[in-house]
């Protein structure tokens, strides 16, 4: 089973909360398969908090840092708002669905730049990511 | 005008929970108490840290309380507690600090499911909404 681990558990903020998300992926088959193929890092920075996170996949071990990850393959930035309601969007092979309003509102996010992705390469990560981080 | 922390407050906050509409749509499908816990800052008039119980129950409030403490059972066992000092809470009762920022930032801790929290983002909102309703003196201020 794969395990979620913080790097700074008296940390308590964003790193803590996606640790949490995290660890609820853990416990359900599916996502724990995916977690447990996830490989790279990930920086999530929500500019409205000034808060960044890292997360760093390994070997079915998944480290969550209270900073960003120089060097990140991923970097997702996007609103606080986003990034709660992130959870709850329906998901079409791994990204949000078009076919639903929040699906179509979060693409025009990413259009008009209030949410930017980097490392679009690493599309499996991300996909993966979102997977489990999914809770709808 | 109520005093916050106080019983009185307390009271206050629960009827405008159950008379909010708008609360009980964004919870309808909750089920689950939790504890607002105000951190002593004796500096400020908070001698010690305040509980708050409060059991909802799809989209109203059944049932509040001022705990002893938090070997209260009712603390203990609660499904979700949300910590902060008096100073971040009374920032957030005046809309000057949004709850989730102020969760993402460690500045307010959850401790419970998180799934769920994000679940029921918005009626989180909404309840944090209803505290700035609530007629309010502020227990440094008075």
């Amino acid at each position: 089973m794969p395990h979620v681990v913080l790097a700074d558990p008296g940390n308590g903020g964003l790193d803590a909360m996606l640790a949490g998300l995290l660890t609820a992926a853990a416990d359900d088959p599916s996502k724990a398969r995916v977690l447990d193929a996830m490989r790279g890092t990930v920086t999530i920075a929500v500019p409205d908090a000034e808060v960044e996170v890292g997360l760093r996949f390994s070997h079915g071990v998944c480290k969550v840092h209270p900073t960003a990850i120089a060097g990140s393959k991923v970097r997702i930035e996007m609103p606080s708002e986003t990034l709660m309601a992130f959870s709850t969007m329906p998901l079409m092979f791994g990204m949000p669905s078009l076919r639903t309003p929040e699906g179509r509102a979060f693409t025009r996010q990413v259009l008009t730049r209030e949410v930017r992705i980097t490392g679009l390469r690493h599309l499996k990560l991300i996909t993966q990511l979102n997977t489990v981080l999914s809770l709808a | 005008m109520a005093v916050f922390p106080s019983e009185e407050w307390l009271a206050a906050f629960v009827e405008q929970i159950n008379s909010s509409s708008e609360y009980a749509d964004a919870a309808a499908t909750w089920e689950g108490d939790l504890v607002f816990v105000y951190e002593k800052e004796p500096d400020k008039g908070v001698d010690e840290d305040v509980y708050a119980w409060l059991d909802l129950w799809h989209g109203k409030c059944r049932d509040a309380a001022r705990l002893e403490g938090p070997d209260d059972p009712r603390a203990t066992g609660a499904k979700f507690t949300i910590s902060a000092p008096y100073s971040r809470w009374k920032a957030v009762v005046k809309k000057e600090l949004d709850p989730v920022k102020g969760m993402m930032q460690g500045k307010i801790k959850v401790k419970g499911d998180l799934p769920t929290i994000v679940r029921y983002v918005k009626a989180s909102n909404v309840l944090v909404d209803l505290t700035s309703k609530v007629e309010t003196e502020f227990i440094d201020e008075v």
